[in-house]
């Protein structure tokens, strides 16, 4: 048995010594472990009080990476440090083998190492240096991992640091030889040393610096150093200095250093070799090269610090870090790109919402247009042109503009009615009947009489009625109305807005021509009241000897119209037919004088009045009709006709109106002479209203249409219904139908300050075209042509020969000459000047085709135009076909005007007709009657003989007379 | 441009950016990880594993 120290510890082998003292392998006779003996060479020269505070404090240290240190005992004068033993291999044996560890095995030791002086570190109350770090130091256990052992020169770090204990060449920091390094670029120079300095001066007293140069004195390894070098980038002074954990960081760097190039660092922590790469990853070399920077302010400031370099030390490759900023660069551009096509889809989404809804706007505002609605068409199309323009409004769709166009109806520029107001009503109408000199107008409804202005359309009054459909109301004057009141027959001031007078309940009335007696009945009452306009008074009570109107049962639906009931011009004889078919003439003043016109009959239906002596009526049945003339004076029956359509007949001052069918015959009031005033083709009669200088007809085709006192169609409208009631003045007219609850108003438009040229109407002609220079205009057909200056004045009027044989006519626009080329089918082309229409040339040509085929070209395009067939377009360009034209319809002219192509077309029914494309050839505008297009302007030719211009109108400009028609519209109506 | 209009271009050219950023997406996944375990071996053949 060896020797047994404390009576606990055998010493069984010396393990190692040095100048710290000897190291034995002993057995812990209670344990049975080994253990291992240090015996402390310091406890010849210090006081074994500082030795045992040194090893309590050692004592309390547990790390897996330190041995335990369990017990201190003082034998024969010597201090023993009993602590755990280490089964394994110093790195220093394995170096000494030539052995060169491993890159990774070295990180691993050093980040445990790292963790074992960071423990150290950190113990309270100021932390433990080891001092001596270095292979010799460091066991390798069996199972990979490392242990720092050796706590020889360990000291636990004062408030000011500890100081030098002891040191190995190339592994103690400069520190440890009393050498201050200071970086000249360190941003903490003098950052632990002065402060260490400052401490220490203050603190430290005598006793301890002799303890100080004691320890020195007992270092065996420090060497004399006196380094000084002003070309280097640090500054060296050698004095004493304190030890802190900066000297350990260098010490392990140093090591790490050793481990991995095999060689031991310089003792001058200057002359350290950096690591290169043939030997180290960069990353790790770096972190050697800053852990044992001379001066400690450039390297780690604790062993934290650098076990989180190494803990991080594959995200600080350069490799990694490429990497990332790849991940986050590419993912970075993905994403951008997504919400970019994400934002792109959502706004061309919301744009194609706002196109969808400005076409279905665009479609109410056309229903708008064809029901008469003018104001309602033109605020739909407003609303469906986006004016303020927004990321998500889509462009102007050409339905919309087109729509606008057609609202404003802005190259209507022919004379007559335009759809103008429409007027609600609360019920659908039973009776609409004009003011004399159509300043107002009256419609009975259920069960009111609303009268109304007629050129704002604003109501001026509403008075109830009785309840049954045959109420009625007429004019005695512009500003009173008689109606069938609630209270019995009234008479109204409308300006006045009072009563005048009331009589005994009636439903039915007439007035007589000179508007001075009125005559009522009520219902199916065998009576006729006459009352006098003027105050009221019954001037008479007329019985009809049990005989009465054909009035229904219930009369909530009865047609007013279906019976005369009419007063002459003086209203002394009163027509009046009844529900057994009869028809009397009655004279007011002497019932023996009364005339039985029909005694009875199975008409069920009368039309009729007076005009001056005459009386004339139609009486329908079932596909029979008869119309008969009577001079009322002489009781004579002038005429009769039969017909096998239905008649409807009315008179006035004028004289009488008879329509049959699709015609419309006017009987002059003095010679009864005859005189065409409508013809309607295809469509029956249903309605009239003759004004002054136009005729206004309601069709069973649901079609309403305005003639000229030519008999000539001037425009026509379709609407949802047949027009019941047609109402005709002057300057406005009134449709409406039993079935909708309102009435379409329209206004005689002119457009004189359009004027280009007036020309005799009675010109037939197909074409009109203006000369290049602008002085001429020439109309022209297959006929002939004639020729005017734009003052009105006639050149001259050709015929040409051989008409059947002509094939085709091209008016030519040359350079300061225009001229009308004709050619025949021979192959004959001759010109004739748009001057005086003088022959410019004769020559026969190859004759042409049979099929008419012409050829339009543009900047862009070429056009083409069979006779039979859809007008294509075809790219200049690539020579593709890039669009369709109208299909019904043939292609005569083509003008290209900026971005736009307007094209000329004669309809199949031979209607003249333009059309503004766009570049998609999308349709902007409609214009009807166009004939030409001379720089720039738009040339109408109307029927009526004119010739009017118009330019382009922009869409800016559309949308602001769009606004300013909405905003005018409000203003008259006082809507706002 | 193939017949459609501009709010049509935007609207299907949104979807077919999305379309095609989420296929690249895809892909650039694909290649992060096979590069990302690629660079992964390599530093751990040089460094060892992460320590922690």
């Amino acid at each position: 048995m060896g020797q047994v120290i404390a009576g606990l510890y055998e010493i069984r082998q010396k393990l190692d010594s040095g100048g710290f003292g000897v190291v034995y392998l002993g057995w812990h006779l209670r344990l049975k472990k080994n253990i291992v003996l240090k015996a402390d060479k310091r406890s010849l020269n210090i006081r074994a009080e500082k030795l045992q505070r040194e090893v309590n404090m050692l004592k309390n240290l547990s790390h897996m990476y330190i041995p335990q240190v369990y017990d201190y005992v003082q034998e024969n004068g010597i201090a023993y440090t009993v602590m755990d033993f280490i089964d394994g291999e110093s790195l220093k044996k394995i170096l000494e083998k030539g052995k060169v560890s491993s890159q990774p095995q070295v990180i691993k030791w050093a980040c445990q190492l790292l963790e074992a002086l960071c423990y150290l570190h950190s113990r309270p109350p100021y932390g433990i240096l080891h001092g001596d770090i270095k292979p010799a130091n460091i066991m390798l256990r069996s199972n990979g991992d490392i242990c720092l052992i050796d706590y020889n020169i360990a000291l636990a770090l004062g408030e000011d640091g500890a100081v030098k204990e002891g040191s190995s060449r190339g592994y103690a920091s400069p520190e440890h030889y009393g050498i201050e390094f200071v970086s000249e670029d360190s941003s903490v120079v003098g950052g632990w040393s002065s402060y260490i300095r400052g401490k220490r001066r203050k603190r430290r007293g005598e006793e301890q610096r002799d303890e100080e140069k004691t320890l020195m004195d007992d270092a065996e390894t420090v060497a004399d150093t006196n380094v000084s070098s002003s070309d280097r980038s640090t500054t060296s002074r050698q004095r004493k200095v304190v030890l802190d954990v900066r000297s350990d960081i260098y010490s392990l760097g140093a090591t790490l250093y050793h481990l991995l190039s095999g060689e031991c660092p310089a003792q001058d922590a200057r002359e350290v070799e950096v690591l290169k790469e043939d030997v180290c990853s960069l990353a790790v070399s770096e972190i050697i090269q800053k852990a044992m920077n001379p001066d400690p302010a450039m390297r780690y400031q604790s062993a934290e610090e650098m076990l989180k370099d190494f803990w991080q030390i594959h995200k600080r490759d350069k490799r990694t870090i490429r990497y990332k900023r790849y991940m986050v660069a590419m993912s970075m551009v993905v994403s951008v790109s997504f919400l970019i096509g994400g934002s792109c889809s959502f706004v061309g989404l919301k744009q194609i919402e706002r196109r969808k809804e400005a076409l279905a706007l665009a479609e109410y505002s056309a229903n708008a247009l064809a029901e008469g609605n003018v104001v309602g068409a033109v605020e739909l199309a407003l609303q469906a042109i986006p004016i303020k323009k927004s990321i998500f409004e889509a462009e102007v769709t050409a339905e919309a503009q087109k729509a606008l166009t057609d609202a404003l109806e802005v190259y209507d520029l022919a004379d007559g009615f335009k759809a103008w107001d429409m007027i609600e009503l609360p019920s659908a109408p039973f009776k609409v009947v004009a003011s004399p000199e159509g300043s107002c107008f009256a419609v009975v409804y259920a069960y009111e009489v609303a009268v109304f202005r007629m050129e704002d359309g604003q109501g001026i009054v509403r008075l109830p009625v009785q309840n049954s459909a045959l109420s009625d109301v007429v004019f005695v004057s512009e500003t009173q109305i008689v109606y069938t009141g609630e209270q019995g027959v009234t008479a109204y001031d409308l300006e006045e807005k009072k009563v005048l007078w009331t009589g005994e309940v009636a439903t039915t009335l007439t007035v007589s021509g000179n508007r001075r007696i009125v005559a009522a009945i009520n219902r199916d009452e065998d009576h006729v009241m006459i009352y006098q306009v003027s105050d009221g008074k019954k001037v008479m009570e007329r019985s009809l000897d049990g005989m009465h109107l054909s009035v229904a049962v219930n009369d909530t639906f009865a047609d007013p119209e279906n019976d005369i009931f009419a007063l002459n011009e003086d209203g002394s004889i009163l027509a009046i037919s009844f529900s057994n078919g009869g028809m009397r003439l009655l004279v007011l003043e002497n019932p023996w004088d009364d005339i039985i016109i029909l005694e009875e009959s199975d008409y069920v239906h009368f039309e009729g009045g007076f005009c001056g002596k005459y009386f004339a009526f139609a009486a329908n049945k079932g596909g029979e009709a008869v119309f008969q003339i009577v001079d009322a004076h002489e009781a004579i029956l002038l005429g009769v006709y039969d017909s096998k359509d239905e008649l409807l007949l009315q008179a006035d001052e004028r004289g009488f109106y008879l329509a049959e069918g699709n015609l419309l015959i006017h009987f002059d009031s003095v010679t009864l002479e005859q005189m065409e005033l409508a013809f309607t083709g295809s469509a029956n009669i249903k309605g009239f209203s003759v004004g002054k200088d136009y005729v206004l007809v309601g069709t069973d085709e649901k079609q309403f249409c305005f003639f000229d006192r030519g008999a000539h169609l001037s425009s026509s409208e379709s609407c949802t219904e047949n027009c019941d009631f047609v109402v005709l003045t002057d300057e406005y007219a009134v449709i409406g139908n039993r079935s909708e609850p309102f009435l379409r108003m329209l206004k005689l438009e002119n457009h004189k300050e359009a004027q280009l040229l007036e020309y005799n109407a009675h010109y037939a002609h197909e074409e009109a075209r203006i000369s290049q220079d602008g002085e001429m205009a020439m109309l022209f057909d297959y006929q002939g042509f004639c020729i005017y200056r734009m003052s009105g004045e006639l050149v001259t009027q050709v015929e040409l020969p051989d008409k059947e044989q002509i094939y085709d006519q091209q008016f030519v626009k040359g350079e300061g000459d225009s001229w009308l080329e004709v050619i025949w089918y021979d192959g004959m082309v001759r010109r004739y000047s748009a001057r005086d229409g003088g022959l410019l040339s004769e020559e026969v040509g190859e004759a042409p085709s049979k099929d008419l085929y012409e050829e339009f070209y543009t900047s862009k395009y070429r056009i083409t135009s069979p006779l039979h067939g859809t007008p294509e377009v075809y790219s200049l360009e690539t020579g593709k076909l890039v669009a369709m034209l109208e299909q019904d319809s043939y292609l005569t002219y083509v003008t290209e005007e900026g971005n736009y192509l307007i094209t000329e077309y004669i309809s199949a029914e031979g209607k003249r007709y333009g059309l503004v494309l766009d570049e998609k050839f999308q349709t902007l505008a409609y214009l009807p009657n166009l004939c030409d297009v001379k720089d720039g302007m738009l040339v109408f030719d109307y029927e009526a003989g004119n010739l009017r211009q118009s330019r382009l109108y922009s869409l800016s400009e559309l949308i602001e007379m769009g606004e300013n028609y909405i905003e005018n519209n409000r203003r008259e109506n006082g809507r706002e | 441009m193939f017949g459609l209009s501009s709010s049509e271009m935007l609207f299907y050219g949104g979807i077919g950016m999305m379309v095609v950023c989420a296929v690249l997406a895809v892909v650039c996944v694909v290649l992060f990880v096979v590069a990302g375990r690629k660079l992964k071996r390599k530093l751990e053949e040089e460094y060892g594993k992460p320590q922690r």
